[in-house]
């Protein structure tokens, strides 16, 4: 986003409601940093200028920083899978397309939220290193798949590492006996990272709506505990005329 | 993700929050959808969702219910809130009575969401567990502003600001419904429940009167 300079009035109204934190005065005008604005979009949704300063830039759909915006912008339509959010259906049509089938786990690394963002290099870290450890199935309907330039090693396209995102999701489906080898290595890169990720698992639930006892066993054999809240896809979608 | 499964919080208070979502599959059954997004939202007002929207529109509570069901179309998203376990029950009974073929969600607790799903007849697929948040925490703000951020999935909410409408509520400038509302207004999928914001607020500000 951009404030017209020679429309803003300098109230700063605006500054607290970029989730970057990227706006600022300058000159006693508001202005946005190019470089920390995630292109989310809420300083315009917020209706909050006066003047109507604000405002969204001619290259907000120019690759590369276009990602900025689909990854942002909960309203923006990702250009690569044609869906909303940060491009992915994931577990949530799960009765549907069984993305997460019987014997398998998902797994959703989900970089850059709560709240701080990231650069797209946070991202390149975490492939390389699953790539590392022999992981190179990213699935294939999340848009991360497509910026990445190497399935061997985990590298991103060069030019998306300047580029910085509110949250993505690395989304992945495996053989349930690979989970503490996945596990592992996403601990390890941990240290790496400039940012955050929250660490999902799916699974599809087993009679006495159970979940497998061999992954609850891998998440712990890992020193990790699971929350006592979840997401849980009910079992009523279906495929229809 | 709508991250709806990483919500934070004293877990007796996330016990007065479900998130509801409708979801078609692109490509299988996201055609037309309109008529049964109505249908979802007639079972949803009739059940009392406090809260839901179109991310395509914004929320109920910015945004007036004829203008997010004008706006549906083949690329909505409706999703929104409930405060009572008993809601989730009625909401999936008569989701799973009328068969509208659309994948359902709920997030919550799960000592909660088990036994509704029981009570409703309703058996789930699969669930999506939280192990909770890694990396640079410590850049994080503090829990009681990560409580309401998170009610947000797409972190739309600025810290600042949580901070900015606390201020404003402890001066006794705003209440704290109005200034729960005001955070509600960013979370454009309609899933930020300011009826546990309002609540939060009003905890912190009783623990800092005992305190004085």
């Amino acid at each position: 986003m951009i404030v017209f300079k020679d429309v803003c009035v300098g109230c700063g109204r605006c500054q607290p409601y970029c989730p970057a934190g990227a706006i600022h005065f300058e000159d006693y005008c508001s202005t946005v940093d190019q470089e920390l604005c995630f292109e989310c979009g809420t300083c315009l949704r917020s209706e909050i200028c006066p003047v109507d300063a604000i405002r969204e830039p001619s290259n907000v759909y120019q690759y590369p920083r276009a990602l900025r915006k689909y990854f942002s912008d909960p309203t923006s339509t990702h250009a690569v899978t044609g869906i909303q959010g940060r491009g992915t259906e994931e577990s949530k049509t799960n009765d549907v397309t069984l993305r997460c089938g019987p014997g398998q786990v998902g797994i959703a690394i989900e970089i850059g939220r709560p709240t701080l963002g990231m650069g797209l290099e946070d991202i390149q870290k975490i492939t390389r290193a699953l790539a590392r450890n022999g992981i190179h199935e990213i699935e294939p309907n999340n848009p991360i798949n497509s910026m990445i330039l190497d399935h061997r090693t985990g590298d991103l396209k060069p030019e998306l590492l300047g580029e910085r995102v509110l949250s993505a999701i690395i989304e992945m489906s495996i053989d349930r006996e690979r989970l503490p080898d996945i596990l592992r290595a996403i601990r390890e890169v941990i240290p790496e990272l400039d940012s955050v990720f929250t660490l999902d698992v799916v699974t599809m639930l087993e009679p006495g709506l159970t979940v497998p006892s061999d992954v609850l066993s891998s998440i712990e054999a890992e020193g990790l505990t699971w929350r006592p809240n979840a997401k849980i896809n009910m079992g009523l979608g279906k495929i229809t005329e | 993700m709508t991250h709806s499964l990483h919500r934070s919080g004293d877990i007796e208070s996330q016990k007065k929050d479900y998130v509801w979502f409708m979801y078609q599959t692109k490509g299988v059954n996201d055609v037309d959808i309109k008529p049964k997004a109505l249908e979802f939202i007639a079972v949803a007002e009739a059940v009392g969702s406090e809260n839901w929207g179109d991310v395509k529109t914004g929320p109920k509570l910015r945004y007036s219910i004829e203008e997010i069901k004008d706006g549906i179309t083949d690329k909505s998203r409706l999703r929104g809130i409930f405060t009572k376990k008993e809601q989730v029950v009625d909401f999936l009974k008569q989701i799973k009575e009328k068969d509208l073929g659309m994948s359902v969600i709920i997030s919550g607790v799960l000592s909660e969401v088990i036994p509704a799903c029981r009570e409703a007849g309703v058996t789930p697929h699969s669930i999506n567990y939280s192990l909770g948040v890694w990396g640079k925490k410590d850049k994080l703000p503090d829990e009681d502003t990560l409580a309401i951020t998170t009610m947000c999935g797409h972190h739309m909410i600025p810290p600042k600001f949580v901070a900015y409408v606390k201020r404003r509520v402890k001066k006794g400038k705003i209440t704290p419904e109005e200034g729960a509302k005001m955070l509600a207004e960013f979370c454009y999928c309609g899933i930020f429940n300011h009826i546990r914001c309002a609540d939060i607020f009003k905890e912190k500000l009783a623990a800092e009167h005992t305190d004085e």
